[in-house]
Parts: C-alpha cells; sequence; structure tokens
C-alpha cells in the first residue's frame, strides 16, 4: 500500500516537472503547428529567427546579461560590507527589519510607487535607471542574506588573525573574504536571478525602452509567437539550470523570491 | 623577564566581571589558572590579548606597558577551547596564517611550518583541511599556529576541554614538551585541577573576577577552595576503607 | 565599510525610496500633490473604494493566492510523504530542484500552451474523440475561474514546497519521531495527524505565508493567462495608472499605497510574533 503511494506520488510529481520542459521544448522546435496536429514538424527556424531576424533577440540578450551581472554584483557587495558594519544592536529591530519591506512588495507595484521620480529624474527609460531600481529590491535581499553571515564565529576568526599580527587589510583579505566567499558566490547567483527573471519592475521603469530577455518573451507571448517566447524562454532557463548544475542550494532562495 | 598584570577591573553593564585582578609570571613558565565557569577568566585572557578592553589595570611585559598596544603587536595570542582554524585553508597554511602575516620569505615559512608539524605529530597531514581532522589534531594545529610567530605569552582558555580523556592527556604532555623545548611563557586556563597540577609551574585560583595566586604548590593544593583538599581526603578515605575491609577480622 | 557610510547605503537603498515612493502615493490619492493635486480630497479615495471592480479585484486575489497555496500545500505534502524513503537519494534532490529553473514567463507560456482552446490538451482531446474542435474545448484560459492562473501558481508553489518540506523532513528528523510514534503503537493516520503534520506545518509557516504573499501581488502570470474582468490586484493597479481617463491615476497610487500598507502590517505583526518567540525574523 505504501509502495503504490510512492509510485503514484514519483509518476504524478514526474509528469508535472517534465511537462513544462517537453511543452517549452516542442513549441521552441514548431513555428507551424497548425490545430488540432498533436505534434509539431520539427524545424529550427525559430532559433535562426531568435539571433537573426528583425525582431532578434540578441541586443534583450545582452541587456539582461549586463544588468543581471552588475546587479549581482552591486547588491551582493553592498550587502556584504554594510550588513557587516551594520550589525546586530547597531541597527534597531524595526530599522532592520525594513529590509523585509522591499522583498514582500510585488515587484510592479513598488514600480507604481517610484515611477514618478523616475520621470522626474530623468531616469526612467534608461539602464542606469532600471539597475537602480533593480537595486532597490536586490540590496535588501542581499542586507537580509548576509545578516544571518556575521556570528560570533567571524568575530572570533577575526580575533584570532588579530592576535597573530594581522592588520585590517589582512583581516578582510585573508580572513573575511575567502570566509565568506560561499556565501558570496551564492548571494550573488541568487541577485543575479532576481534580475534575470524580473519582469514587472523593469518593464515599468524601463518604459519599454530598455529590452531584456523576460520582456522578450513576454512580448513574442503576447503577439501569439509561441515558437519565439519559446525559444527566448530556454535562454532564460539556461542560466538557472547551468547553476543547478553547479549547486543546487542557490536557486532555492532565489525562488522564495521569484513568482 | 616578567610578565605582570596590576589591578585590572571590568564590568559588563552593572555586572563586575574582573575586581581588581592581578597576577605575575616569570618568563618561560605556565601559570595555571584554576576557576569554575562564569568566574572571569575567559573575560581576563581577553582582556590580556587586547580583544576586549579593560575600565583600568596595568599589564606589563618585562617593565613595558602594554594596555595602550593594540592587539595586534601585543605578541599575547589567544587560545580558545574550540580550535578555531581558518576552515578555508589547509594545515600547512592555518599553521603558517602568522608568517604569511609578515611577509616572510617562503623559503623560511616552509622550514619552520614543517619543523613545527613534525613537533606537533602533523606529519603527513600538511595538506589536509580542519574539516578532516579530528578534536586533538585541530588543537594541535591551532597551537602551532600561535607558536609559529613566538608569542610573548600563551594565553590558554580551556585549551583541552572538548577533548577526550585520552586526548586530553597527550596533550598535556605535548603542551608541556614543547613548551619547555621553545621556552614559552604561558596562562593556562582550566576549571579541572589535576590538569592545572599536572600543566603548571605556578599556581593561580579564580573566583567571581578575584584572582589568588600561592606561592607554593602546596599552598595551592591545600586552599579549600580549589576542591583539592576535598578530593584528596575523599581518595585517602577510600584507600583507608580498602585496608580495613581487607585486614583479616 | 564604516558604519556611517553603510548607514546612508541602507537609507539610499533599502529605506528611502519605498518610503518616499509610498508617501507620494498617498498625497497624490488625496489630491495633495501630481498634476491632478488640487487640495485636499478624498474623491479618489471614495472612487476607488466604492468601485466594484476594486473589491471583485480584491477578493479574486485572495482567492487565487489561497486556493494555490493550499493546493500546492497538498501536493507538496504528498510528494513529501509518500517518497520519504527517497529523500536521502542525490539524484531524487536534484529532480527536486529542476523546476526552480523555471521562471514565471515560461511557466505561464507553458500553461497556456498547454490549456488554450488550440493548446495541447485540446488536441489531445480532439485526438482521443472527446472534443470536436477547439470551440468544444472548456475555457481554461482567461476564463473567470482563472483556471489558467491558478494552474500556474500551484505549480510553481508545489515546486518550492516540495524542496522545502523535503529538507525540513531530515531536520526535523522525522524519520526517527515517526519510528518513536510507530513504536507507541500509533497507527499511520494518528501519526501524520499529530507528529508529519504538525511538526512540518509549523517550521513551515512563514515560508507559506511568503508564497501567499507572492501570489497575492503576482503580475504577469495574470496580466498574460487572466481575462479584462476580474484583473489581480497589481494588473488592476496598472491599469487603473494606465487608463485613458486621467482620473484614475490617482486612484492606482491608492490602490498600491492601501497594498503597500497592507504588507506594513503584514510585516509588523509577522516580526511582533516572532519577537515574542525571541527567534530572529
Amino acid at each position: 500500500m505504501k509502495s503504490l503511494g510512492a509510485y503514484l506520488a514519483l509518476w504524478l510529481q514526474g509528469l508535472l516537472y517534465a511537462l513544462p520542459f517537453v511543452v517549452v521544448l516542442l513549441l521552441a522546435g514548431m513555428p507551424y503547428w497548425p490545430f488540432p496536429q498533436l505534434w509539431p514538424g520539427w524545424s529550427f527556424q525559430a532559433w535562426s529567427l531568435l539571433w537573426g531576424g528583425s525582431d532578434n533577440v540578441v541586443p534583450a540578450f545582452l541587456h539582461s546579461l549586463v544588468l543581471a551581472l552588475s546587479v549581482g554584483a552591486l547588491a551582493t557587495l553592498g550587502g556584504f560590507l554594510s550588513s557587516r558594519a551594520l550589525q546586530q544592536g547597531q541597527l534597531g529591530g524595526w530599522a532592520r527589519r525594513w529590509a523585509y519591506f522591499p522583498f514582500l512588495l510585488t515587484p510592479v507595484i513598488y514600480a507604481l510607487l517610484l515611477q514618478y521620480f523616475f520621470t522626474w529624474l530623468g531616469w526612467g527609460g534608461s539602464l542606469g535607471g532600471v539597475l537602480l531600481a533593480q537595486l532597490f529590491i536586490t540590496y535588501p535581499f542581499a542586507f537580509l542574506f548576509f545578516q544571518g553571515f556575521w556570528t560570533r564565529r567571524v568575530q572570533d576568526l577575526e580575533n584570532a588573525a588579530i592576535t597573530l599580527g594581522a592588520h585590517q587589510g589582512q583581516v578582510f583579505w585573508r580572513v573575511l573574504w575567502p570566509y565568506a566567499r560561499p556565501a558570496l558566490v551564492t548571494c550573488f547567483f541568487q541577485t543575479f536571478l532576481i534580475s534575470w527573471f524580473e519582469y514587472g519592475l523593469t518593464s515599468v521603469i524601463g518604459l519599454g525602452k530598455v529590452p531584456t530577455l523576460a520582456l522578450a518573451v513576454f512580448q513574442y507571448l503576447s503577439e501569439a509567437n509561441p515558437a519565439l517566447a519559446a525559444a527566448a524562454g530556454l535562454l532564460l532557463i539556461a542560466p538557472p539550470l547551468f547553476l543547478l548544475w553547479l549547486n543546487k542550494r542557490i536557486l532555492l532562495t532565489a525562488a522564495v523570491y521569484e513568482v | 623577564m616578567k610578565f605582570e598584570v596590576r589591578d585590572i577591573t571590568k564590568h559588563y553593564g552593572q555586572q563586575p566581571v574582573l575586581r581588581g585582578t592581578g597576577l605575575s609570571l616569570k618568563a618561560r613558565r605556565c601559570l595555571s589558572i584554576l576557576g569554575p565557569s562564569g568566574c572571569g577568566k575567559s573575560t581576563l585572557l581577553k582582556v590580556l590579548a587586547g580583544l576586549e578592553t579593560a575600565e583600568s589595570g596595568r599589564i606589563l611585559f618585562d617593565g613595558q606597558s602594554l594596555e595602550k598596544v593594540p592587539a595586534r603587536r601585543r605578541g599575547l595570542v589567544y587560545l580558545s577551547q574550540e580550535p578555531l582554524l581558518f576552515p578555508y585553508l589547509n594545515v600547512f597554511e592555518n599553521i603558517s596564517f602568522g608568517l604569511r602575516l609578515q611577509k616572510r620569505p617562503a623559503q623560511e615559512i616552509r622550514q619552520r611550518t614543517g619543523e613545527l608539524i613534525e613537533a606537533l605529530g602533523l606529519e603527513g597531514m600538511s595538506e589536509k583541511m580542519p574539516a578532516a581532522l579530528s578534536g586533538g589534531q585541530r588543537q594541535r594545529v591551532a597551537f602551532g599556529r600561535a607558536l609559529i610567530i613566538h608569542p610573548r605569552v600563551l594565553l590558554l582558555d580551556e585549551p583541552f576541554g572538548a577533548l577526550d580523556a585520552q586526548t586530553r592527556s597527550e596533550m598535556q604532555k605535548l603542551f608541556m614538551q614543547i613548551s619547555s623545548r621553545e621556552g614559552i611563557t604561558s596562562l593556562f586556563v582550566t576549571h579541572d585541577a589535576r590538569e592545572a597540577l599536572v600543566v603548571g609551574h605556578q599556581w593561580a585560583f579564580m573566583e567571581k573576577g578575584r584572582l589568588r595566586q600561592y606561592e607554593t604548590t602546596a599552598a595551592f593544593m591545600a586552599d579549600p577552595a580549589t576542591g583539592l583538599p576535598q578530593e584528596m581526603r575523599f581518595w585517602q578515605g577510600l584507600q583507608e576503607e580498602q585496608k580495613q575491609n581487607q585486614d583479616p577480622i | 565599510m564604516p558604519k556611517r557610510a553603510a548607514a546612508i547605503l541602507y537609507l539610499l537603498l533599502a529605506v528611502l525610496p519605498l518610503s518616499a515612493g509610498l508617501l507620494l502615493a498617498l498625497l497624490v490619492s488625496l489630491g495633495l500633490a501630481g498634476f491632478l493635486g488640487t487640495g485636499f480630497t478624498l474623491d479618489y479615495w471614495s472612487a476607488l473604494l466604492g468601485r466594484w471592480a476594486f473589491w471583485q479585484s480584491l477578493g479574486f486575489s485572495f482567492y487565487i493566492a489561497a486556493v494555490g497555496t493550499l493546493l500546492a500545500l497538498v501536493l507538496a505534502l504528498f510528494f513529501t510523504i509518500a517518497q520519504r524513503q527517497r529523500l536521502q537519494r542525490r539524484a531524487f534532490h536534484t529532480f527536486l530542484y529542476l523546476p526552480l529553473a523555471l521562471p514565471t514567463l515560461v511557466m505561464a507560456l507553458y500553461a497556456y500552451y498547454l490549456l488554450s482552446p488550440t493548446g495541447w490538451l485540446s488536441r489531445l482531446s480532439m485526438a482521443l474523440g472527446w472534443t470536436s474542435g477547439a470551440a468544444d474545448f472548456p475555457r481554461l484560459v482567461q476564463d473567470a475561474g482563472g483556471v489558467a492562473i491558478l494552474v500556474v501558481h500551484t505549480l510553481m508553489s508545489t515546486f518550492f514546497f516540495t524542496v522545502y518540506l523535503g529538507q525540513l523532513w531530515p531536520k526535523e528528523n522525522l524519520d526517527a519521531l515517526l519510528q518513536t510514534g510507530r513504536n507507541l503503537g500509533a497507527s499511520f493516520g494518528q501519526l501524520l495527524r499529530r507528529v508529519v503534520l504538525p511538526t512540518l506545518l509549523k517550521r513551515a509557516a512563514p515560508v507559506i505565508l511568503l508564497y501567499f504573499v507572492f501570489a497575492l501581488g503576482s503580475y504577469e502570470i495574470p496580466l498574460l493567462l487572466g481575462r479584462s474582468h476580474p484583473q489581480m490586484l497589481s494588473v488592476y493597479a496598472m491599469n487603473l495608472l494606465d487608463s485613458y481617463q486621467l482620473e484614475t491615476i490617482p486612484q492606482a497610487y491608492g490602490l498600491a499605497a492601501l497594498y503597500t500598507l497592507f504588507m506594513a502590517l503584514l510585516l509588523f505583526l509577522l516580526s511582533a510574533r516572532t519577537r515574542l518567540k525571541k527567534k530572529p525574523v
């Protein structure tokens, strides 16, 4: 009886998990798939359109890459350094809890609140503006991420280095940096993915002038161009799949953030 | 040469932790400080190492005042119960850490670290990461990391407290052996009276932030505060009881 | 980084934008700022709150978030409990993580081409002779019940909850707890009710709530898969902002402010609760 449940669960779960990948792969390979055909004819036309056509996705891909890399690096570094300076006790409980606020708020509503200021300052519709707006949600995330990092143990390791004769710079480069490296990498990947997947905030602050891959997927979808949408969607999935291969933990917190 | 501490006072909030604590120790000697947990032992060592600040008091090494000297230049190395190794460095790199900070030539680092690794009985483990070591091995590495920079005074805070009985006694022997070979001056804090007797040349008892230092071994062993007289009476009693039982009726 | 610089960075990136945005939204919605700011008025608020569509949107959002989260929880609990013996295996772990790589947009794409009248399910049912054409197939996308939206939320939450519960299982030492329970003579049902569910749900409560909140504010999924009426809150707010009637703009700001204040309240309640338990949030 118990093993029947286990098999049922595995089959159902396998179906639910595999189907999205299968359908998106099928869609990407089927520029022509008239109703009611069950299977599409294979073609890689969507892929060549993606790179060569009039609405090719290359600029969007590059924008996404630049954005996600810089947002990930800046948010991670800022969160790491400032959470160290503002450790427990330095920042009151409510001031620290405020960092959860942008996290709870859905990005598009946050963008609605910010939009006026961005337009007023002339930052709307620019890559820099979108980058700043994305930092508004990724920096608090990184800050919270590193709150748990600065434990008694880190302090003790620093002290051990100090009594062995390390000056401030040596404490940072020889103790903190290498000790924090796994956490830094994890936080970087997570903030990278938040930026990489982000749609609502980017579309509102970017005013449609900052193309990203997520925006491209959305656009192809609303233009009822499933093949291009799916091909671009596969590009969107590629980095997280790569990261999954590198390290599972990275995705977990990013998934808490997304949706 | 002499290490001297006078009248250290420190409070955590309203709570006094150190109340005019003082001690004096000859060079190349080990002072055992016996005391129950919460008596202020760890705080005293951290104040001496410069990791915490005291409200008042003096720390003198060879007549030179150390209170104002920053922790990294004091040369007083603190060793805690938990061997806090750098988890991302292997045994060799952990031990040579202090030499790397001083930017010593590679040849010297290799030689001195190698010698110490051998003296510590860690041959063949240079490449191992801390996570792959046993508790005793980790404590050896921490010990080596401190020794390599020739500290003025080594401050040991219950260094063997987390080890099992056998490893513990091995480590005590190793500590004494290397201390005498390298001529180390040390403060050894413990709550185990036997350990205090074994490793020390001089003895002190600490309670509620006050430290009492003894002139002789006999004086230390006779002080009821240390619990030693009671323990000896227990063993003696047991021995006599056994003798009586063995006597033919 | 010096404390002062860190505090300034935190203020500039975390505190200032959100508080300034909230303040502005309140001012605009009260007629005190913006190009329609002609002086204090409650007109925009009464217009917003007097609109049946607003309350429908609110109800619809809560319905999607609640039902989606609940369904996902049931599925994830089933997957975790039924396959507790597999949790130790590395390959199974990787399998659990796999769908976390799917972003919302791709899931929306998937749901659309699976559930729409010309989608794959419709083709399948036609091939099986159950329906005779696209028009026959029940409307699952852009429908009144928000089926497609619900499906995507349920799936995405299931993906995450399953990973999360799978991590909690060994952490909470449930295998040993179950053994102890069985040893004491508990039946499977009793173990489930008295051991497994209370242990897992108690620990997972914050994460479940978080996913409920994410679903509540969901934007691109209902934008792609929802109807123009009723709309989920984020879509409704954006529509009020982009509407051709200028007077709905302050209402959009009002709705955004309301939503933000609701989140602030939630955050306050949550951290007050966790502070009582003396745990960091």
